[in-house]
Formats: C-alpha cells, sequence, structure tokens
C-alpha cells in the first residue's frame, strides 16, 4: 500500500495495515472478538481526545462508550478509502462536539478571576519549555483555570485545533484528514486561532495592571 | 514575502521546515517578529491545560459488548420492519393500479357520454328562464332588446 502522494509505507507499517484491515472486515461481519481488539488498539487514544476536548473527566467513558457504538454502527459503511483511525478520530471529534452542544454552559472556567499573577506565571512557564517543570499541584490547577479562562474566549472551532495540535500533537496532516479540510486551510487556521489566543491574553494583561495598581 | 503569508508558514517554520525566506523576513518585519515571539509562547500555554486521560475501567468492554448485541437485535428488528414495509407499499401500490384502471376504464361505460343539453338559443334562454318558454314572440322581443341595449350606437 503506498501513502498520500506516492510515498511507499515501511514493510511494518503496512503489515500494521493489513492486519487492521482484517480485523475490520470482521468487525464489519459481526465479529465482536474482532471488534474488541479494534477497540483494545485504539481506546487509549480516543479516552485521550475526549478528555482533552470535552474536558469532564467523570464523563469521559460514557462518551467513548457512544463513539465505538457509533463506530460499530457505521462499520458497514466505512469504504477503507482513509484510514480506520483517521475516520475512529473524526467520529470521535464530532461525538465530543455534539456532547459540547448538549452542555454549552461549561460554568466551571468562569469561577475565579484571572490575577495578573498568574499570567506573569504562565509566561514563565512558557518561557521556559514546552513541556514545563510543573509547579506545586495547586498552583498548576490555579494556572490551568487561568488558561481554561482564555481558552473560553476562543471560538469552539479555534479551541478544536489548538486542542488537536498542542495536546494531541496531532500533525497538520491528521487534523486536516479528521476534518476532511485541506492542509493549508488547517496551518492557516491554527495560525489565527493562535493568534487570537496571544490577543485575549494581551487583552486581560492590559486590563487587569491598572486595577491591580490601584488596588 | 509579505506578512500574510506567515499565516500559512508558521507551522512549518515552528517545526524547522519552513523556507529561508520566512527567517529573513522575520528579521526585517519588527511587528510579524513581535507577533513570532507572543506565538512561540502558546504551546507553554496550552501544555497546562493537557488532561490525563482516564483508564478505561474493567466494565468497558463487557458494557460496550451488551450495547453492540443490543445493536445488533436493534438492526435485526429493523430489517424486518423495513423488509415488512416495503412489502405493504408494493402491495398498496398494485391496489392503487388496479382501482386507478378500474376507475378509467369500467366507470365511464357506465356514465352516458356528455352531450349538449341546449340545442337552440330559445332553448337556452327558456333554461335559463330569461324568456318564457314555448313563447316564440316573447324570445324575439328578446333577442331585439339585447341588440339594441348592447349595439354600438350608429356615428
Amino acid at each position: 500500500m503506498k501513502a498520500e502522494g506516492g510515498r511507499r509505507e515501511p514493510p511494518a507499517v503496512e503489515e500494521a495495515r493489513a492486519v487492521e484491515r482484517t480485523l475490520v472486515e470482521r468487525a464489519q461481519q459481526g465479529d465482536h472478538d474482532a471488534f474488541r481488539e479494534l477497540v483494545e488498539k485504539h481506546q487509549r487514544r480516543v479516552f485521550s481526545l475526549i478528555a482533552n476536548l470535552v474536558r469532564r473527566p467523570s464523563e469521559t467513558e460514557d462518551i467513548a462508550q457512544q463513539v465505538f457504538l457509533k463506530v460499530y454502527q457505521a462499520l458497514p459503511r466505512f469504504d477503507f478509502r482513509a484510514a480506520f483511525s483517521t475516520w475512529l478520530h473524526r467520529i470521535t471529534v464530532n461525538e465530543c462536539y455534539d456532547q459540547l452542544r448538549r452542555q454549552r454552559a461549561q460554568k466551571s472556567a468562569r469561577s475565579r478571576e484571572i490575577q495578573v499573577g498568574d499570567l506573569a506565571e504562565l509566561d514563565r512557564l512558557s518561557a521556559k519549555s514546552r513541556a514545563p517543570s510543573a509547579p506545586d499541584p495547586a498552583r498548576r490547577a490555579e494556572l490551568r483555570q487561568t488558561v481554561e479562562r482564555l481558552f473560553a474566549r476562543l471560538s469552539p472551532g479555534e479551541r478544536r485545533l489548538l486542542i488537536l495540535r498542542e495536546l494531541e500533537e496531532f500533525s497538520i496532516e491528521e487534523i486536516a484528514s479528521v476534518l476532511g479540510v485541506k492542509e493549508n486551510t488547517v496551518k492557516v487556521r491554527v495560525f489565527r486561532a493562535r493568534r487570537r489566543l496571544v490577543e485575549i491574553h494581551r487583552r486581560f494583561m492590559a486590563r487587569r495592571r491598572p486595577t491591580e495598581r490601584g488596588g | 514575502m509579505r506578512c500574510v503569508e506567515l499565516e500559512g508558514q508558521w507551522e512549518e517554520w515552528v517545526a524547522g521546515g519552513a523556507p529561508a525566506e520566512v527567517e529573513q523576513h522575520l528579521r526585517e518585519c519588527a511587528r510579524c517578529r513581535e507577533l513570532a515571539e507572543s506565538l512561540a509562547r502558546t504551546p507553554g500555554w496550552l501544555s497546562v491545560l493537557a488532561q490525563p486521560a482516564p483508564e478505561p475501567s474493567p466494565a468497558f468492554w463487557p458494557r460496550l459488548r451488551e450495547r453492540l448485541e443490543g445493536a445488533d437485535r436493534g438492526s435485526d428488528f429493523w430489517a424486518a420492519l423495513t423488509w415488512a414495509a416495503g412489502r405493504a407499499a408494493l402491495t398498496l401500490a398494485v391496489l392503487v393500479f388496479l382501482l386507478a384502471l378500474w376507475v378509467t376504464q369500467v366507470v365511464p361505460e357506465r356514465v352516458p357520454p356528455a352531450v349538449a343539453e341546449f340545442d337552440a338559443p330559445q332553448t337556452y334562454l327558456e333554461e335559463a328562464a330569461i324568456v318564457p318558454a314555448g313563447d316564440p314572440q316573447a324570445y324575439r322581443n328578446q333577442v331585439i332588446l339585447t341588440l339594441v341595449t348592447y349595439s354600438e350606437p350608429a356615428r
């Protein structure tokens, strides 16, 4: 099998794809054991996607159940034009967005006001490295709340892109396949989402500084 | 390179795969350089958001299997229902066709063909109670009156 663009896959990848194809074909015939193997192979990524996109740990497993049930029901229509994992991730992302639409009121992120100290610490964290050494857990939780608040100002589409790119570490090509858009569109949208986040951060800094000085 | 082109090149530039002209543009354009420095901070911010994914509970697969079996039963039921509905629709279509055939082919033979009920103007005027029945003089007068009423006056 050749990858997109005519590149030839390494033999190990081709073999893994062939094994997966066999499993999918068996599952399409209603073979639950084959489906179980597919679930076990992909569940970690599905759980991670749900956890990051929906951000409600207690609901992750229920949503994963729903995702795999939908996958099972749609399997007879899966035609191998995309990789099974891409198709599965697309269903997962869509299911997460259906869930978020149903429970739109996300009040937890608004429970605490942002402090300038939080933003400054965020900057220090981000200046150190991409995976910063964490402060103590309580402080980290506060910082997370701060970023959640900044993040909540983005549109759902911008949030989805940044989560896929930064937290799930999807490549631009993978995001394009999952969302069904061109790679260049993804690049531009990710750039704009980052720029919006920077603008929101700047606005918060500008608004909070005089208040803190005064108080 | 124009500033707007940075939009499509940024992700590659961060990964180290963008053309050298991006680097050159950032050296020359202070606005883009400042933006680039800010954008470079976003991965650090976002890393704070990472949610640890919970492990699937031991009940995950048994529960899912139960739902899959339910879906199988459901799909069998719907397949049977679809088959029965298809049969019913076909029967109904045949019945409608036969009824239409009967209405167009059989019923018209029983109904006498429509014919003109009035074969003369006088009969029509009588039927419409415009002139008294069986009175040719009244008919003649009525015709003259109509002609006088509606004819154009001579100029």
